[in-house]
């Protein structure tokens, strides 16, 4: 098992928005989780990130068999976890590249590995962006700085590829993307796609599983996911709405 | 503040009897006694003053003593290299090190030369006269045994980098002067770096001239040992059509005090000057800019980071003074800064006084924390807290690290605002 959530209750300044949320995720498995805004996707990934804030009133989440919930933001990426935000963050003065390479240093040093050394490091960035059709010239530039919508899916995808995560948590990358776009962004998925490798696919829209066929998808409603089926629930929702589900669900 | 005038006196004995030795010409000993007449009657310069309300040098006046000039540690001497193409002038505990120095590649004789040795040539006495109106500049003026002097010839592009370093190895009190003087459409770069392996006490002065058309790149780099003070005088004058690019960091000393006046005389004169400071419990700076537009058609653009951690405390008063016949003045000055923890603490004051009424200026200063989401973003990647701080904190500096003359100056910066993050992420608390 490489991910298991079990009844994760978290609220933030005082108000409950995940309500008992359980998931599990094998290794080499793609996961979708569907739901309407507000109900909660965002703030599952970015708990299981370890973002600051949140206060874990009830459930658990183990990541490999360690306490997820246990570890440090910076530990949790270590350990192979990975989240692509859904408002990246622009950051004037850092470099793209180079937070590349104090990431997958950082990684290093945690596994007790030697740097990465400076030459095929390069060679291996520059594979990976032309794999994302991005422009050599974004990677010396400002983390996010300027770019468009679109420009910065595509840098988290990059980041992703060039990090090669065990877990990658994808919130909401496909929106805002034209479908050229949305078509390099999810061939980027399917390349990291392996036996030993996961991905968790937040998505407001049923299009994204056109390109990127997950194994399962799940419905997520108010704090809870209230319904989990394999790719056909997807169309399913697109045909009747997730209203039909959620009176169901309540029913 | 108790001033005891015998120790300063004793001091300047001491300073004249090397004069003797060295043979200096007559002329000095007057201007020398005159300033330390100058000096002792204004007395140090204390709290109840509204320009120093904010930094006490009481410390610094106790260790101000007889044991003004130390011989020359040379073999100790910390000696940076930035730029080995660079023309290096090293003063040892304020005296001229030839040793250190560059052997070669210096332009005709007197462009690029230490004081001492050239106070026989004609114009040395206007060296020595022209000391600005800060406090402690009269006492430099009585006290100082040599410095560095860069004068360039009409329309004579100086390609080098000429890199001045005052370098103290001992409990000193050292009096450090640069003389800057550029020709009409002269070009130059110049560095003006201090740095310490000992508490050291330094009072530096600064006199620049930038003639008509001419283009004067000026950096300072202070980087003094922790436990020394460092007050530093600087006057800029800029003539017209001139422009001067200036650049003043403080990484170092316990106390750091700089006042920077710019005085753009002549229309069309212009001045970019970009300012950073680091300082945490043990570190306190204080900058203050006088931007004097005098001319009409003058420009000038400052921007001044201030980064302060655990308690320390900051200081920033940066003034833009617009004469009445400075027209169709462009002036524009902006402070920036960083607190990293609670308990630190900044006190800015960026100000306006305007008697033209065709005129451009604007003014401002923000306060703020590394940013929540940015330090999280980065960690989500696998950079350590720590890492990510200071990454957020080197981004925060780069607009004025990018600022310095060459590549290697850059990473020699960075490097050394990295040590010093480092050092203070040791007792940087969340
Ligand atoms: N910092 C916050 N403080 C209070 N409420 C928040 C905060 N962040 C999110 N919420 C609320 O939590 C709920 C879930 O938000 P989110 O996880 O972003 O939803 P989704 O990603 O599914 O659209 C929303 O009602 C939102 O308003
Ligand atoms: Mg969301």
């Amino acid at each position: 098992m490489l991910l298991e959530v079990k009844d994760l209750h978290a609220s933030i300044g005082g108000k409950e928005i995940l309500k008992g949320l359980s998931l599990t995720i094998k290794a080499g498995e793609v996961h979708a989780i569907m739901g309407p805004n507000g109900s909660g996707k965002s703030t599952l990934a970015q708990v299981l990130a370890g973002r600051e804030g949140y206060e874990i009133t009830a459930g658990s989440v183990s990541y490999n068999g360690v306490d997820l919930l246990d570890l440090e933001p910076e530990e949790r990426a270590q350990a192979g976890l990975f989240l692509g935000f859904q408002y990246p963050v622009e950051i004037p003065g850092v470099n793209n590249v180079y937070l590349l390479k104090a990431a997958l240093n950082a990684r290093q040093k945690a596994a007790g590995q030697p740097e990465i050394d400076a030459v095929s490091f390069m060679r291996m960035v520059k594979e990976k962006a032309a794999l994302m059709e991005m422009d050599q010239s974004f990677l010396s530039r400002s983390v996010n700085e300027g770019f468009s919508g679109g420009e910065k899916k595509r840098n988290e995808i990059f980041q992703m590829a060039v990090l090669e995560p065990t877990l990658a948590i994808l919130d909401e990358t496909d929106s805002g993307l034209d479908i050229d776009a949305l078509k390099v962004v999810a061939n980027g998925v399917n390349l990291q796609r392996r036996d030993d490798r996961s991905v968790l696919l937040i998505t407001h829209y049923q299009r994204l599983l056109d390109y990127i066929e997950p194994d399962y998808v799940h419905v997520l409603a108010n704090g809870k996911i209230i319904h989990s089926g394999d790719k056909s629930l997807a169309l399913q929702l697109e045909a009747e709405g997730y209203d039909a589900l959620m009176a169901k669900a309540a029913g | 503040m108790n001033l005891d005038p015998n120790n300063y006196r004793a001091a300047l004995a001491n300073t004249l009897k090397q004069d003797a030795d060295a043979g200096h010409p007559e002329w000095l000993l007057p201007i020398r006694n005159e300033a330390l007449k100058q000096f002792l009657k204004q007395g140090f310069p204390h709290n109840k003053l509204e320009n120093w309300r904010y930094t006490n040098l009481a410390p610094m006046s106790e260790r101000i003593n007889a044991s003004v000039a130390q011989p020359a540690a040379v073999s100790d001497a910390i000696v940076p290299v930035t730029d080995s193409d660079s023309l290096t002038l090293v003063f040892v505990n304020g005296m001229f090190s030839s040793q250190k120095s560059s052997r070669t590649g210096f332009p005709a004789k007197g462009i690029v030369s230490n004081m001492a040795t050239q106070l026989d040539t004609d114009g040395a006495e206007d060296w020595l006269r022209n000391s600005g109106d800060s406090d402690l500049a009269q006492l430099n003026l009585a006290m100082t045994n040599d410095g560095a002097v860069v004068q360039i010839p009409d329309n004579i592009e100086i390609a080098q980098t000429i890199h001045i370093i005052f370098t103290n190895t001992a409990e000193a009190n050292v009096f450090p002067r640069v003389i800057i003087r550029l020709g009409r459409n002269a070009k130059a770069t110049v560095i003006e770096h201090h740095i310490s392996n000992a508490a050291c006490v330094s009072t530096a002065v600064t006199n620049i001239s930038c003639g008509e058309g001419s283009h004067l790149t000026y950096q300072k780099l202070q980087e003094e040992h922790a436990r020394s003070f460092h007050v530093a005088a600087q006057t800029i004058k800029l003539a017209k059509d001139s422009h001067c690019d200036i650049v003043n960091i403080d990484l170092g000393a316990a106390i750091a005090r700089n006042d920077l006046r710019i005085l753009l005389q002549g229309s069309g004169a212009e001045v970019g000057v970009s300012g950073l400071f680091l300082v945490d419990a043990e570190r306190h700076a204080d900058n203050h800019l006088h931007l004097e537009h005098q001319a009409a058609n003058t420009r000038s653009r400052s921007h001044y980071a201030g980064v302060m951690a655990n308690k320390g405390h900051g200081v920033f008063n940066g003034m833009i003074h617009v004469l009445q016949a400075a027209q169709k003045t462009d002036a524009a000055l902006n402070n920036k800064n960083l607190l990293l923890t609670q308990g630190a603490e900044i006190d800015t004051k960026p100000e306006l006084e305007i008697y033209a009424d065709d005129v451009k200026c604007a003014h401002g200063s923000t306060t703020g924390q590394l940013d929540a989401a940015s330090l999280f973003y980065l960690r989500t990647r696998g950079v350590p807290q720590q890492v990510a701080r200071n990454m957020l904190v080197q981004a925060f500096a780069i607009e004025v690290v990018q600022q310095l003359a060459n590549e290697s100056l850059r990473e020699y910066v960075q490097n050394s605002v990295e040590q010093q993050l480092n050092k203070l992420g040791a007792v940087i608390e969340n």
